[in-house]
């Protein structure tokens, strides 16, 4: 067992590119692929939260995905308790799907709509040969023993939410990868569950990716954030460093975009321009040049991609200007 | 200023398959919008506002919805419920125009942007094709298209999220609606693009001179964008208030709850406040007062009588009102729990 | 139509009515079954198929003539509906309610492999097999059907958790996609063996199909044909008994969907 604060799972240069379809029935040239991870590293400590940020298209989800090797890499390595999760052979992969696991956004797709709550958390003790009892875990979230005889059609989106965190919390698991729980919840729900992730979080000393697009419902849960443009991670620190002084241009703008609960809340406004551009043709030079609002911004952002680099101690930006932050 | 859109004891039912009963959907809402004034329509799923919404211009499906007798929307002096099908139709898109959440799913995929923004002019003002186009183009410029000469031709399929959001919009106030009922515009978008839709919505307000009847349920975007505020929770009215008034003087404790419940940027929280429990069911809702089971000060007199729309009198803002028997007895306001 | 055929027909009627009973009697207890039994259609769809069922098995019972006996082409050809010849005789003088009962047993037998063929060609046979398949039996369209339930399905969420729990393939499909890829296949399927029925039907017609002298469905109607003006009988009834299958085929079909889907409240 790995002590707290220990290292818990290490990402190295991690790259997932969908190959681009052929057009003409698969007979003319392919086209680009989409770069949808583009080498993503970062570590997490046991017992922490990272927060992973970034807007549709980021290829947030995909690197959750592909941690659990529920998408086969393009390359990159993946440790957890210093394992290769990429080298395993299937019945060692098997042992280590016990101790990752991942909790989805949707809380209408992520159950079987033709089982009841009682067989959805009792498969995974099938399959691992465990002894638990489905009452314990519903308990556990906060859910009534009555519910085990429920379909998901007769539950709320956050009662099935709950029962999607039952399910992954059964096989006991060490790490799990939190796929924007609470995005499809109403904000009284949403707090609910957020509230049971921290509960759970400190009771079986668990450890988080919390994949999230709501730079606000992430600054409640974790302890370190990375915001992703574009497959690259553009920006990671410790959350309260991020929200207090972001480095990169684009976390600054994501920041004050958020719509926030105070008519009297007087901050400037950065509105971005454009769209986000196509993973399969990111541009040269920084990604994020062409919507860049940074005064600094020079031909050497529109040629030169920057490097994830410290900039302070724990705070890493991608941004030539990062010693300059808007 | 005389009202421009007056919604009195709007009832929307929808019968329900299997005979599981009536779902009261929308159970005698009222409220005013003003000229040129945006006023936001808040609740979670299920609270009936964006059957409010489609009520105004008769668009929920019937059956199973049934809008009853009894309820009226004034609009121009005339009640649109008891409008004619033409006349209606002289109505909609032209004075009183909807946006929808969904840009995928609310653009035509077989016909041009320009064809779709078109439409409109063509049906209500009865310019030719080529006027129309020419109106087209112009629409797209004025929301913020880039190359609106060439986008005209363009598919939807051909478009992002965003520009699908401001297509909609153009094809919305072509013909310079006097309202425009934008029904959770920003939800389906990431929100650098929701601050650039909202942004635009502002704009456009401004130089157009509408109102705008906002209905979402992110109460962040409600206190950057809105006027006035009407709070819906399980098919009523139980607050409306100025928008400032609203936030600092929270008065029904589900609005109280719902602002406790939203997670800052500005201010990080040991824990957040969660309001306890569902929504209940529409065919079912509690007897009393509708939020009883979930309301932390809620006492016998909840549960006995739902309690009628209030005039607070807090903070001295006049048209301050909320459903709950707090404001009479204020000095409950100490949580049991 | 001798007194033992009337017995008979009255005993296929009782069990198909039997069978009904028996099966709704267990839908009090089980929610399946009630869910089965939700639409009046299903329970007729279901005694219908029963009786021909029964039918088929005991044609030597019901049919008080040899099918393929010319009986007298001379006197006896076009005979209306009577109480020696039930349904009338064909152009060729052969009783046509016999040939309905023995051609029961070519359709139904012919529905049924069909359907199993275009289910199973779904989930992946050579590319030759499916070639003929369709050329066969216009099966193109429930196949097709198969292999979209089951690409969507497999990026659904809940798909996705029990690979994540470490649950294998066979488990995977066996739990999570057949049972929710069962309904529209069911469906289609259904709808297919009707479709099976009327190809056959064409192909008799065209004198390709089930071989002469033998009875189907499909060629009692291409045989009566040139006299279905004068002698309407002998297309009317196996064309009236295809309809009857078709139509039995749907309702079933549609208790078979709402067993399977536990949204549908009973």
């Amino acid at each position: 067992m790995t002590a707290p604060g220990s290292l818990l799972v290490e990402v190295r240069d991690l790259v997932k590119h969908y190959p681009g379809e052929r057009s003409w029935f698969g007979l003319g040239a392919p086209r680009a692929p989409v770069r949808a991870v583009d080498g993503v590293s970062f570590t997490i400590a046991s017992g922490r939260t990272l927060g992973l940020v970034g807007e549709s298209g980021s290829g947030k989800t995909t690197v959750g995905r592909t941690m659990l090797r529920l998408q086969e890499p393009t390359s990159g390595k993946v440790l957890f308790e210093g394992n290769d999760v990429f080298g395993l052979d299937a019945a060692r992969l098997r042992a280590l799907r016990r101790k990752m696991q991942i909790v989805f956004q949707d809380p209408y797709s992520s159950l079987n709509p033709r089982m009841t709550v009682e067989e959805t958390l009792r498969e995974p003790l099938e399959i691992h040969r465990l002894n638990g009892a489905v009452s314990a875990l519903l308990d556990e979230v906060g859910l009534d023993a009555a519910f085990a005889k429920r379909y998901p059609h007769e539950l709320s989106g956050g009662q099935r939410q709950r029962v999607g965190i039952a399910r992954a919390l059964s096989v006991e698991p060490r790490f799990i990868v939190c796929d924007e729980p609470v995005s499809a919840l109403d904000v009284s729900v949403q707090a609910q569950v957020l509230n049971l992730l921290a509960d759970l979080q400190a009771k079986r000393r668990l450890t988080y990716l919390f994949i999230a697009h709501d730079l606000a419902v992430v600054r409640h849960i974790a302890d370190d954030v990375a915001v992703m443009y574009l497959g690259k991670i553009v920006e990671h620190a410790p959350a309260a460093e991020i929200y207090a002084q972001p480095r990169h241009p684009y976390t600054t703008a994501l920041l004050s975009a958020v719509p926030e609960p105070n008519p009297r809340a007087s901050k400037q406004r950065i509105v971005l321009t454009g769209d986000m551009p196509s993973p399969a043709h990111p541009p040269p030079g920084c990604p994020f040049h062409p919507r860049c609002p940074h005064p600094k911004k020079s031909e050497r952002c529109r040629t030169e991609p920057p490097p994830l680099r410290p900039i302070t101690s724990g705070h890493l930006a991608a941004c030539h200007y990062a010693a300059e932050p808007m | 200023m005389s009202v421009l859109l007056r919604v009195r004891d709007l009832k929307t039912y929808f019968v329900t398959e299997h005979g599981k009963g009536t779902a009261r959907a929308v159970d005698e809402v009222s409220f005013d919008l003003y000229p040129g004034e945006t006023l936001g329509i808040v609740g979670e799923s299920g609270c009936g506002k964006t059957v409010t919404s489609l009520s105004i211009l008769r668009l929920v499906p019937e059956p199973p919805g049934h809008i009853l007798p009894g309820s009226l929307v004034e609009f121009d002096g005339r009640n649109l419920l008891a409008l004619s099908a033409p006349e209606l139709r002289a109505v909609r898109g032209n004075q009183i125009a909807m946006i929808f959440q969904e840009p995928m799913t609310s653009l035509n995929p077989v016909f041009t942007v320009g064809d779709q923004i078109a439409e409109a002019a063509i049906i209500h003002q009865h310019l030719s094709r080529r006027a129309a186009r020419a109106r087209a183009i112009e629409m797209l410029r004025l929301v913020g298209i880039p190359d609106p000469d060439e986008r005209v031709d363009h598919y939807p399929h051909q478009l992002s999220g965003g520009m699908r959001q401001r297509v909609m919009i153009a094809m919305a106030l072509i013909c310079h609606p006097k309202v425009l009922i934008a029904d959770e515009p920003t939800t389906a978008l990431d929100v650098t693009i929701q601050a650039q839709i909202l942004e635009l919505l502002d704009r456009l307000q401004q130089e157009l001179g509408m109102a705008v009847l906002l209905i979402t349920h992110d109460l962040g975007v409600v206190a950057g964008h809105a006027d006035r505020v009407v709070v819906m929770y399980a098919g009523r009215v139980v607050e409306t208030a100025t928008t400032e008034a609203l936030f600092e003087h929270p008065t029904h404790p589900y609005t109280e709850g719902l602002l406790a419940a939203v997670p800052r940027i500005d201010a990080r929280r040991a824990r957040l406040q969660a309001i306890p429990g569902q929504v209940p069911a529409a065919t079912a809702w509690p007897p009393g007062c509708r939020f009883h089971p979930r309301c932390p000060y809620a006492w016998d007199k909840c549960v006995a009588q739902e309690p009628p729309l209030l005039e607070t009198g807090e903070g001295n803002a006049a048209g301050h009102t909320a459903r709950c028997w707090l404001v009479t007895e204020p000095e409950r306001r100490a949580p049991k729990r | 139509m001798t007194l033992g055929n009337w017995f008979a027909l009255l005993v296929a009627l009782v069990v198909a009515a039997e069978v009904v009973r028996a099966l709704r009697h267990r839908a009090v207890r089980q929610e399946r079954w009630r869910r089965f039994f939700r639409l009046r259609t299903t329970s007729w769809g279901l005694g219908i198929l029963t009786f021909l069922l029964a039918v088929a098995l005991a044609a030597p019972l019901l049919a008080p003539f040899d099918p393929n006996r010319q009986l007298d082409i001379v006197h006896l050809t076009n005979r209306p509906p009577s109480s020696t010849f039930l349904l009338g005789t064909d152009p060729l003088s052969r009783d046509v309610w016999s040939r309905l009962v023995y051609g029961t047993r070519v359709s139904l037998g012919i529905g049924a492999l069909g359907a199993l063929v275009a289910v199973a060609l779904g989930d992946g046979l050579p590319f030759a097999a499916l070639v003929v398949a369709i050329g066969l039996t216009s099966w193109f369209g429930t196949s097709r059907l198969v292999r979209a339930e089951v690409l969507s399905l497999r990026q659904r969420d809940f798909v996705v958790a029990a690979r994540a729990l470490g649950a294998g393939s066979s488990r995977v499909i066996v739990r999570h996609v057949l049972p929710n890829a069962a309904a529209p296949i069911i469906v289609s399927a259904a709808l297919g063996v009707g479709n099976v029925l009327l190809l056959e039907a064409a192909l008799s017609f065209l004198g390709i199909g089930v071989p002469p002298p033998d009875a189907s469905w499909g060629n009692m109607i291409a045989d009566g044909m040139p006299s279905i003006y004068t002698a309407p009988w002998s297309t009317f009834f196996p064309g009236l008994a295809i309809s009857l299958v078709v139509m039995s085929l749907n309702g079933v079909a549609d208790g078979v969907r709402d067993a399977l889907d536990p949204r549908e409240a009973p």
